[in-house]
């Protein structure tokens, strides 16, 4: 039985359910070692082992703020425990909340892209100055650029706007080193900016959007007021602007609250499953007890009617128009 | 659902916001962390007493024991000063580093480890490390793994709060071992007659004020200058413009 995928490869047995779009065929797919095997037993202990380094391995990976591919998890953390990916990655979610108050979101549903976020607001007053910070500032400063400027925003206009701060292409920065290479190569990485080269443009020219990543760490209402302090105007001046900010903001929230009750219904079931195990013998008796007392009624009717033909038909018989 | 295990202590976002400044942060001096300590409390929640701190760290160390790391005190070798760093306890740690440096700078990581290790001062110099391995250029350990004193790299005490298992795993003939604490020693001082080394800091306590400070081992007079001892206070005292790693002027953002 040999299935064969849209490129004519041959594909293994076992279907992997986790695995998207390009990685499932074609000519990157990777043999996994343990895709042959059938899946190992569902061993709680084991779950919350992989969770736990799983964890830790996210804590590692995003130092360097590069999104995190699932492939990777599976590959380096998961490995034979692919069939139990949305079970251990929710539970290694719960103790990142848990325990450092990150939330792993993904990204990108499309290539599986994940990243650690700071909930509740900004983590105002962060003791003193990490040397994250700069690059910070000036990664806002450029996103309210691109915002302000409709979303989008032209090289040229950056530029312009970095050299009345000082910086200039090509002239490396006490602070920030090659600025360039910060803005169009690092700070894409990691998904704060996405750089892309204009349709039918020659000499070729190049435009700035938000990322991903910049969407969920902060929110055009955000940037708007920040640009707006710069400015020194009222964040209602900018009419449009605080119109998009607002809908995004409703947009947040309702995404957030289904989240949530996702989640929600997610534990419950999860605390079903548990509790169905945990009452597995009381269950099993019930039901018994249950079918036994369905046939007992069953009976009873049946013993109730045979009883009342059985008088009827000796009242008939006794009655005296018949003897 | 067995997220996080709270045996003995129970986390509030005090004891979280704690955490997460202090991993952005790596690795922060013990006035520092008080400080932390104060900061977190009065965000959240001002009314509640300020746990010591050993409790308080005691807390989030029992509720991340199921992922194998700690937040641990070590002292500096160079002045004994005492610093905080969270560190991971399982073994691999070199492999676990494998997914945020290349190969290349692993290699380099390792074999400079071996250098500084079978020195005799403890460091390594630039060069040493450089005809080790030949087409890296000798840059700086992001990680501040290494520390460089005048064109020579030794071990942070990060590292070596963090490594010292693995060390002593690895390289159990090389290493050396402080003779008062029994912890692995880099940087120190040693008895020219018996060889015995010393901790800075564990000569300074050893010797406080004795006059005629002698080996412990063979009893002859002890050849080099005793340290002081760490003192918090006067450190404090003379003056809040150390030289710092970093600018640690408060900002909110």
């Amino acid at each position: 039985m040999d299935r064969r995928n849209d490129y004519g490869y041959r594909m293994p047995p076992v279907q992997f359910k986790h695995l998207i779009g390009h990685e499932r065929g074609g000519r990157n797919y990777r043999w996994n070692p343990w895709g042959q095997r059938p899946p190992p037993p569902r061993d709680v202990a084991i779950l919350q082992e992989r969770a736990n380094k799983l964890v830790k391995y996210l804590l590692v990976k995003d130092q360097t703020k590069i999104p995190i591919k699932r492939s990777d998890m599976l590959k380096d953390v998961i490995q034979e425990y692919d069939e139990y990916f949305p079970e251990i990655i929710e539970r290694a979610s719960y103790a990142l909340e848990k325990m450092f108050r990150v939330n792993l979101k993904e990204i990108d549903k499309q290539s599986s892209l994940y990243i650690l976020i700071s909930t509740k607001e900004s983590s105002a007053g962060i003791l003193g100055t990490t040397k994250d910070t700069p690059k910070l500032g000036l990664l806002m400063v450029i996103l309210s650029v691109i915002f302000m400027n409709g979303n989008k925003a032209n090289e040229a206009v950056i530029w312009e706007v970095l050299r009345k701060l000082g910086l200039r292409p090509g002239v490396r920065h006490s602070l920030f080193g090659e600025v360039r290479k910060l803005i169009t190569d690092e700070f894409v990485k990691q998904k704060y900016l996405e750089y892309k080269r204009v349709p039918n443009s020659r000499p070729p020219e190049y435009e700035f959007f938000w990322g991903l990543r910049s969407y969920h760490e902060t929110s055009k209402m955000k940037v708007l007021k920040f640009a707006c302090k710069v400015q020194k105007k009222d964040p209602k001046d900018w009419a449009a602007q605080y119109r998009e900010a607002v809908e995004m903001e409703v947009q947040a929230a309702a995404v957030a609250v289904a989240e949530a009750e996702a989640r929600a219904e997610w534990f419950q079931h999860q605390y079903w499953l548990y509790w169905r195990t945990q009452h597995q013998h009381w269950l099993q008796w019930w039901t018994q007890f249950y079918r036994w007392l369905r046939r007992w009624t069953e009976h009873r009717c049946w013993l109730q009617r045979w009883t009342e033909q059985r008088c009827s038909l000796w009242w008939w018989s006794h009655q005296p128009w018949c003897l | 659902m067995q997220g996080s295990s709270r045996r003995t202590g129970t986390m509030t976002d005090v004891h979280r916001r704690f955490l997460q400044l202090l991993m952005t942060h790596g690795v922060l001096e013990e006035w520092e962390v008080k400080r932390l300590q104060k900061h977190c409390y009065k965000v959240h929640d001002c009314n509640a007493p300020v746990e010591k701190l050993e409790d308080f760290i005691h807390n989030i160390n029992s509720v991340l024991e199921s992922l194998y790391i700690e937040i641990k005190k070590g002292v500096t070798e160079d002045d004994g000063r005492p610093i905080y760093a969270l560190v991971n306890l399982a073994t691999t740690a070199i492999s676990k580093m494998a997914s945020d440096f290349a190969e290349n700078e692993l290699d380099l990581f390792r074999k400079a480890l071996e250098l500084i290790i079978d020195s005799e001062t403890g460091f390594a110099s630039s060069t040493n490390i450089l005809n080790v391995v030949d087409q890296l250029k000798g840059k700086k350990m992001r990680k501040k793994e290494a520390e460089q004193k005048e064109g020579e790299f030794t071990l942070h005490t990060r590292a070596i709060l963090e490594m010292e298992q693995h060390i002593r795993e690895t390289y159990p003939d090389a290493v050396k071992i402080c003779n008062i604490c029994h912890g692995l020693l880099i940087q120190g001082q040693s008895c020219e007659t018996c060889g015995i080394r010393m901790h800075l800091p564990c000569v300074a306590k050893y010797f406080q004020s004795n006059s005629e400070p002698r080996c412990p081992n063979c009893n002859d007079y002890w050849p080099h200058e005793i340290p002081e001892v760490f003192d918090p206070e006067k450190e404090r005292g003379a003056g809040l413009s150390k030289p710092s790693r970093k600018s640690l002027r408060p900002r909110q953002h």
